[in-house]
């Protein structure tokens, strides 16, 4: 058998190139998207319990202090809304983290109503009692934007409308 | 000022190469899979803390090397890799064609290489990086990536008289 040449290595290094999973990145893709999904669930589900916790706490304390996110909605029971992705003044990737806001009490049965750069993104935008989460359209432009949620609670009656400033990359 | 891509764009740019790189260097397409997934896991969920200091590749093949180094120290890859190169260099090969047989030993030789070697040749014949991407990624001079190239290339030719 003859030796190994330049070309014998090269010959197969394009042979295994060329024996990858033709939706190789496709599937990356979707492993890297399964496991920030994951991870956010998780995030979410620690933050969740902590919000239970400290509202339990909080509801038992005498005297309780009114939260000043809830002070600044201006509603008349304590509602926290936080945004917990990005972390504050952080900017975000397009196809890094999703926005997440926090909700505490749970807004049952009402109405939450997404809105980015004054865009109604409602039915793109994930969202349970307690957590609403966004992926910011693809085709977003870099720079700052307006991300503003209505909640309205089961009587229609407006509870807050929290807004921040999302900086994209 | 960030320069960081996409992440999604790296994906497209480097995911066959990292999975090239893992397929000769372990020799099984489904470990290049996991090994090549495993790698953009870690580099996505440490992606916020990527400055853009050095170029993206550098920093996955970085994620990648010690990915597949904690391969070969779990699995004892390696020994097990001496053993079948052994058993079928007194036997038969897999695959169907002597290509494919002779393709197979090629990385089972490349696979004996002590690592400096197995290096620079995984990441350019297989890999398909240039000698100077690779000096960039190896933080070495260009001229020591030849240089290693060449000695792989003769020791490989010694192993191959070999056997």
């Amino acid at each position: 058998m003859n030796g190994i040449t330049e070309q014998d290595l090269k010959q197969e290094g394009e042979r295994v190139l060329g024996s990858a999973p033709p939706d190789l990145e496709a599937r990356l893709g979707r492993a890297v998207r399964r496991d920030r999904t994951i991870r956010i669930r998780a995030a979410v589900a620690a933050l969740a319990a902590i919000l239970l916790i400290g509202g339990y706490i909080l509801t038992r304390a005498p005297g309780q202090r009114s939260s000043p996110e809830s002070a600044a909605l201006g509603t008349p029971d304590y509602l926290n809304v936080a945004l917990i992705s990005p972390p504050e003044e952080s900017p975000i990737h397009l196809d890094g983290e999703p926005i997440c806001a926090a909700i505490y009490p749970p807004l049952l049965n009402g109405v939450v109503r997404v809105y980015f750069d004054e865009q109604d993104l409602t039915s793109i935008a994930e969202r349970n009692d307690h957590f609403i989460i966004l992926d910011p359209p693809r085709e977003t432009a870099a720079g700052p934007h307006l991300l503003r949620l209505e909640l309205i609670d089961q009587e229609g009656k407006l509870r807050g409308e929290p807004t921040w400033v999302i900086y994209i990359l | 000022m960030n320069r960081r891509p996409p992440f999604h764009r790296l994906i497209d740019r480097h995911g066959r190469t990292l999975w090239a790189y893992f397929m000769a260097a372990t020799g099984s397409k489904e470990t290049a899979s996991d090994l090549t997934q495993e790698t953009f896991l870690q580099a996505f969920r440490g992606w916020k803390r990527f400055r853009g200091e050095s170029k993206p590749f550098t920093w996955l093949y970085a994620i990648a090397r010690k990915i597949l180094a904690r391969h070969y120290r779990r699995a004892g890859v390696e020994r097990r890799a001496e053993e079948r190169l052994k058993s079928e260099a007194a036997g038969s090969c897999p695959g169907d064609s002597s290509d494919e047989e002779r393709g197979f030993m090629i990385r089972q030789a490349v696979s004996q290489l002590s690592e400096p070697f197995r290096e620079a040749i995984l990441l350019h014949y297989f890999a398909d990086l240039s000698v100077a991407r690779i000096a960039e990624s190896l933080g070495i001079p260009e001229g020591t990536v030849k240089s290693r190239l060449a000695r792989g290339r003769k020791i490989l030719n010694r192993m191959w008289e070999q056997v």
